[in-house]
């Protein structure tokens, strides 16, 4: 079933507060990119990724998950049509 | 005791801001002022949030215990903030202190700040109550069943992946290939050829002990030794064996010269080639310099055509946060732990590198697991991660003593493996060496000193990445990834050589092979799988990897 874009964009940036305890006063939109979370790092990819995974059953690959990557580019990722074998591959 | 000489960082702290007692009572005043600053500005945050929730007509009763949690947390977040960020500045401003000691400080502290998060702890962590509150208490009960797992294992530290999730050589590892050697140290692992011809020259990979040599081949989209077999490379990889009690005598000779050169002779000869490829990822990068220096002094029969250094030390004056564990009294700790097991247990290592980032790899894992009641994340990279190995006892104290406290490498002829002194300016060879820019365990700057510390033609790659992703770097349609590589020669400064250079897009894998490819002879059949001297023993994976 197709989610709205709010719906998602609402779900990743809860999974980022959760992520990024330090971004609490930070205000994150469609625009802000991975790179501006404090400590954003290798191993937040992954974290980002499993986050990701729980939520929309997609394994986003981790190479997407970088600093220059806004949250957009993120959810084209998860409504393009190869999201949904990303989703199958993961099991 | 003191095993990790925690107290004397912080004693180095207090006694530096001691010699300027004016300097202290001013920054703590500052501090007073923050606080207070703080506290009026949550009043007034938590009065506005408090004036919209009537406004909303907000006060069912769940909601309320939420929106009181919410407040909670939010004032504690917020308070973390600006302490943590007063107690980094009271280390970085602390006056007069010695680099070292300071980096050891600001380490500690940085361990105590990311402990003290506010998410950390159930009524400061709103998703936690959420979750207790929705699973009517189940998510709780689940932590606590992991937790019981948990301190059953030899780390008692929270799982970072599902054990369940990967099996080697089901679902990692599965690169098609054979054993063609074995000795007491390690495997060698010959990879089947994936392309009509290949490349003359074959690749040597000698990896890091630390972990289990599949880090280069995770899952088929992520393994590097696929991604070369499928670029018409012959690739060979050390497999080391998990040291035990056994091995406590074997020293980092026995890597260099029964290890890694062991390798090379067992390729050249399966290959018929008097030189081979060789990379080093990590302290499988070090033995591969020391290596180069000890082959240096006979260079006409030099078995190495070129050098391939990922992530990798020869200088370690700025060797990154491990260091803030390294002294000589955290390596009295380790001689005695030695001297009891004959090895350093991988559970040791394992904490000090997930303290090289506490946020993610400890506290992120123990709020998931303990009080969300969720299952630990499925990733390749973070299994792999959680496949420690011991450390030969001799090797350990030999490579923290002469490496990390002596930094006997860049030095010349102050470090004599196999009875010859190495001198790195005797190093000749092509040297492409690859840096990570958010490596915490190599700092790519160190790194790019093997531009400076060495004599033949140096390429430089620096990825926009970590330890692991900068090097486990795949290709992809995907790719946000970027990199900057150029030619580093002799080049001293790491700073202007990128100021220099322009940022290309996607992984730098590419750009090594367009390296690698000219220095790689002809394509013709590929080799068989062993040879009468060194015939296939099994496939891969292996049996050492399982230990």
């Amino acid at each position: 079933m197709e989610m709205m874009t709010e719906t998602i964009i609402e779900s990743i940036i809860e999974g980022l507060r959760e992520i990024f305890p330090d971004a609490v006063q930070m205000e994150i939109s469609a625009d802000t990119t991975l790179g501006q979370m404090p400590e954003w790092d290798s191993m937040a990819a992954v974290n980002l990724q499993t986050y990701l995974l729980q939520q929309f059953d997609v394994e986003v690959p981790l190479e997407l998950l970088s600093d220059e990557t806004t949250l957009i580019e993120i959810i084209t990722f998860l409504k393009s049509p190869v999201s949904s074998q990303m989703g199958a591959a993961a099991h | 005791m003191d095993h990790l000489a925690i107290n004397e960082a912080f004693r180095d702290l207090n006694a530096a801001w001691m010699h300027d007692p004016s300097a202290w009572a001013q920054y703590c005043h500052a501090f007073n002022i923050a606080m207070q600053a703080t506290v009026e500005e949550v009043a007034e945050r938590l009065q506005q949030k408090a004036r919209q929730a009537l406004a909303d007509n907000k006060g069912i009763e769940d909601q309320s215990i939420m929106v009181w949690i919410n407040n909670i947390a939010w004032s504690s977040q917020h308070y973390h903030q600006v302490a943590s960020q007063w107690l980094t500045d009271y280390v970085l401003r602390a006056p007069g202190m010695e680099s070292d000691a300071r980096r050891r400080a600001l380490f500690w502290m940085h361990q105590i700040l990311e402990m003290l998060a506010p998410a950390n702890f159930f009524w400061t962590n709103p998703k936690a109550v959420r979750h207790f509150l929705n699973s009517k208490s189940k998510s709780l009960q689940q932590g606590l069943c992991q937790w019981l797992k948990d301190i059953h294992r030899s780390d008692r530290l929270p799982q970072m992946t599902d054990p369940t999730a990967f099996k080697v050589g089901e679902n990692l590892a599965m690169t098609p290939g054979q054993v063609v050697y074995r000795n007491l140290l390690m495997e060698v692992i010959q990879y089947a050829p994936q392309t009509p011809s290949t490349w003359q020259v074959p690749m040597v990979l000698i990896q890091p002990w630390i972990n289990k040599y599949y880090i280069f081949d995770l899952t088929p989209q992520n393994s590097l030794v696929r991604y070369l077999v499928q670029q018409g490379f012959t690739v060979f990889v050390t497999s080391w064996k998990n040291p035990t009690k056994e091995m406590a005598h074997c020293s980092f000779e026995d890597y260099m010269l029964h290890g890694a050169l062991q390798a090379i002779v067992v390729a050249r000869q399966i290959c018929q080639i008097p030189r081979v490829h060789a990379a080093g990822y990590c302290i499988g990068g070090t033995l591969l310099a020391c290596l180069s220096g000890y082959l240096a002094h006979e260079p006409e029969r030099h078995p190495i055509a070129d050098a391939t250094l990922f992530a990798t030390l020869i200088d370690f004056t700025d060797s990154g946060d491990l260091k803030a564990f390294v002294n000589h009294t955290s390596l009295k700790t380790v001689e005695q732990m030695v001297a009891a097991e004959g090895v350093l247990k991988s559970q040791h290592l394992s904490l000090a590198f997930r303290m090289l980032n506490p946020g993610d790899l400890i506290w992120r894992r123990m709020v998931t697991n303990y009080f969300y009641g969720e299952s630990p994340a499925r990733s390749d990279m973070l299994f792999w991660n959680s496949d420690g190995t011991n450390m030969a006892g001799a090797m350990c104290l030999f490579y923290l003593k002469s490496f990390y406290l002596e930094n006997r490498l860049s030095q010349p002829n102050q470090l004599i493996l196999g009875r010859r002194p190495i001198d790195l300016k005797q190093v000749r060879l092509p040297i492409y060496a690859v840096g990570a820019l958010k490596d915490h365990i190599c700092p790519w700057p160190a790194t790019f000193q093997a531009c400076r510390l060495t004599s033949g033609p140096v390429r430089y790659a620096l990825a926009n990445e970590g330890h692991i992703t900068g090097i486990v770097n795949p290709p992809s349609p995907w790719s946000k990834k970027k990199y900057w590589a150029g030619a580093a020669s002799r080049r001293r400064n790491p700073q202007r050589w990128l100021q220099d250079r322009a940022p290309a897009a996607g992984s730098w894998w590419p750009d090594w092979i367009s390296w690698l490819s000219p220095r790689s002879g002809r394509k013709s059949t590929p080799p068989p799988m062993g040879s009468d001297k060194y015939p296939p023993l099994g496939p891969a994976p292996g049996i050492y990897v399982h230990e």
